[in-house]
């Protein structure tokens, strides 16, 4: 039989397209010229410069603060919320719903703008509270949806039969439903947290002089060419970081998976 | 002792439609019970209601003379065996059936002893660390059991625990059932819409329709003495007829029927001239005889012969009536033989009258 060679070259075509930008950018980090058009030859003075960069290293603490306690809001109200939506039916329901899920539509850019004319006009300095706040509206729309989605395979059956059992409704909270729905919970999670790492739009809206996050501070470093390979290098640090993260979380869910 | 479980005029509305409507029962101790219906006829609200997931709009619950209506299940010493079984599918069989016993607080040891008596009783001790989705539908309905019976229940409360598997299994599962009832003595309420399985489980029965009691009675009664049209064609195949009371007799009355002439009958209940009856005739107290010399009134043909192995069925029209008749072994008539259908006496069933006195 012949070989077909069609299915290879598709595949190196999106490899190609996927990662081609990331390997750039991970060589780019390692390379001694600065405008990285041309290999010069192999060094670590861009990770020594991040080093030294403290304002990268603010920006990165004020980032990791909000996503890590925006993330812990957003999944208990999130979680809370699918629960009620999915528990109590009223005929505001379909109402109700599009409520909590049209954070998800809305356009960044128009967020940032109302969220901003909000805390101008009741008064509220713009600083680390109000891009919790920010953070926590739009997170708690993703936490929602993924929790409503492990929900609509959950057997309400199971609560009786926890109830009937002697559980009282806290109990069977406790002992039946969330451990249930912790990997849809889970997976909520760690969307909200890389959702809240990442923002931008948002987050330049609401930011105030003092508090700059990991993206703004990119952003506003991308403004002189000096800093480049420094962002490659951040960049490259990010994606490490993130590798062992998702490889952690995915050996994490594994014998939860099984059941 | 008759008041164990007392069901006193329940009512209860789902929106406009009365899921049950009246209800009253009295279950014994240590019998099995069960709650017989098609699919809509409420024994399944009224099974939720005895466990407490809801609550009546009126009426009582009393258990051993105390009123449960107001308690919530995890209050009522009450268990159920769901349909879908309900089992906790993060938890081991073992975790499964320690449940209940864990949220009743008893001792570690104590807890360990009774669960693993429970998988003996079971036969479940080799899976016992297996979780729910790696044993099979029969086992899943086996713990359901044994998670239920572990907590000494007064009343075992069962959903058609039956109704999701096939039918060899359901038949193998029915005889552990009762084996079951005889070794626990626990009291069965058991919700089925299907009549081989609670006329073979249970000691009585209560046939439901559209959220009412028509009878309550032992199996073999149900199926020889109907009292309503309903629970005749529910419980096995019948000939529903209609008939007259056309005179009387030495020990009962004459009643008329189209199709089959003037028969004896002994009614339970006063009767005078001239009522008219529903009667309830079963195919295998009817049988066939030679036609060619008979009243032509009388006379019927044979529509339809079907042969089962150890019976025979024939379908008989005759003076419009469409008669199911039903005889040992293999078929002695053919299609559009004229037949003369024949009904063994004291067999003949009142099971609805309209009086002719207004």
């Amino acid at each position: 039989m012949k070989r077909s060679w069609g299915p290879l070259i598709v595949t190196l075509l999106v490899l190609v397209f996927f990662y081609a930008p990331l390997v750039v950018l991970v060589v780019n980090s390692f390379n001694e010229s600065r405008f990285g058009g041309t290999w010069e030859g192999f060094t670590w003075k861009w990770y020594e410069k991040l080093w030294s960069a403290d304002e990268v290293w603010a920006a990165l603490v004020v980032t990791l603060k909000v996503a890590v306690s925006a993330t812990l809001a957003a999944t208990v109200l999130g979680t809370l919320a699918a629960w009620v939506l999915r528990s109590y039916a009223t005929r505001l329901q379909g109402a109700h719903h599009g409520l909590v899920m049209l954070p998800l539509v809305v356009p960044d850019l128009l967020m940032g703008m109302a969220l901003l004319a909000l805390f101008v006009s009741v008064g509220m300095e713009t600083g680390i509270v109000t891009i919790w706040i920010a953070h926590v509206t739009f997170c708690i729309s993703y936490v929602t949806m993924v929790v409503l989605g492990r929900l609509r395979d959950f057997d309400t059956s199971l609560i009786d039969a926890a109830r009937d059992l002697g559980a009282s409704p806290w109990r069977v909270a406790r002992k039946v439903v969330l451990p249930i729905l912790m990997p849809g919970i889970i997976a909520g999670a760690l969307l909200a947290f890389t959702l809240s790492i990442d923002d931008f739009v948002i987050t330049f809206f609401v930011s105030g002089p003092g508090t700059t996050t990991l993206p703004l501070r990119i952003a506003s470093m991308m403004k002189t060419s000096r800093n480049l390979p420094i962002i490659n290098a951040l960049s490259s640090l990010l994606l490490c970081i993130t590798f062992i993260a998702v490889t952690l979380s995915y050996r994490l869910n594994r014998p939860a998976s099984n059941s | 002792m008759e008041d164990f479980l007392v069901i006193d005029a329940i009512r209860k509305r789902f929106g406009n439609h009365p899921a049950l409507d009246g209800v009253s029962l009295q279950i014994r101790e240590g019998e099995v019970f069960s709650l017989l219906g098609p699919s809509g006829c409420g024994k399944t609200t009224l099974l939720r209601l005895i466990a407490g997931f809801d609550s009546p709009d009126s009426g009582q619950i009393l258990l051993q003379g105390r009123n449960v209506a107001g308690l919530p299940p995890e209050k009522r010493p009450v268990n159920t065996v769901f349909q879908n079984y309900a089992l906790f599918p993060h938890l081991s069989i073992r975790e499964n059936i320690a449940f209940g016993p864990k949220m009743a607080g008893w001792a570690r040891s104590q807890i360990s002893s009774e669960v693993a008596r429970m998988l003996a009783l079971v036969k479940m001790e080799d899976q016992a660390d297996k979780l729910p989705s790696q044993i099979s539908g029969g086992q899943k309905q086996r713990v359901a059991i044994a998670r239920a019976l572990v907590n000494k229940p007064r009343v075992l409360l069962l959903d058609e625990p039956l109704a999701a598997l096939d039918l060899k299994l359901r038949q193998h599962l029915l005889v552990e059932l009762a084996a079951l009832h005889r070794e626990v003595g626990t009291t069965f309420v058991y919700v089925t819409h299907d009549q081989a399985e609670a006329m073979s489980l249970s000691h009585r029965i209560a046939v439901m329709n559209a959220g009412r009691v028509e009878q309550v009675d032992v199996p073999e009664s149900l199926y020889r003495a109907p009292r309503t049209p309903f629970v005749a064609s529910f419980i096995g195949d019948t000939n529903l007829l209609a008939g007259s009371i056309t005179g009387t007799s030495s020990n009962g009355c004459k009643v008329t029927v189209p199709g089959l002439g003037v028969l004896e009958i002994r009614p339970e209940t006063p009767i005078t001239v001239g009522d008219q009856v529903t009667l309830s005739l079963r195919p295998e107290d009817l049988s066939l005889t030679d036609g060619k010399d008979s009243d032509p009134s009388l006379v019927g043909v044979v529509d339809e012969v079907i042969y089962f192995g150890a019976f025979t069925r024939y379908w008989v029209t005759s003076s419009n009536q469409r008669l199911l008749v039903q005889t040992h072994g293999k078929a002695a008539w053919a299609r559009g033989d004229a037949v003369r259908v024949a009904v063994d006496p004291g067999t003949l069933h009142i099971v609805e009258m309209k009086s002719s006195v207004q």
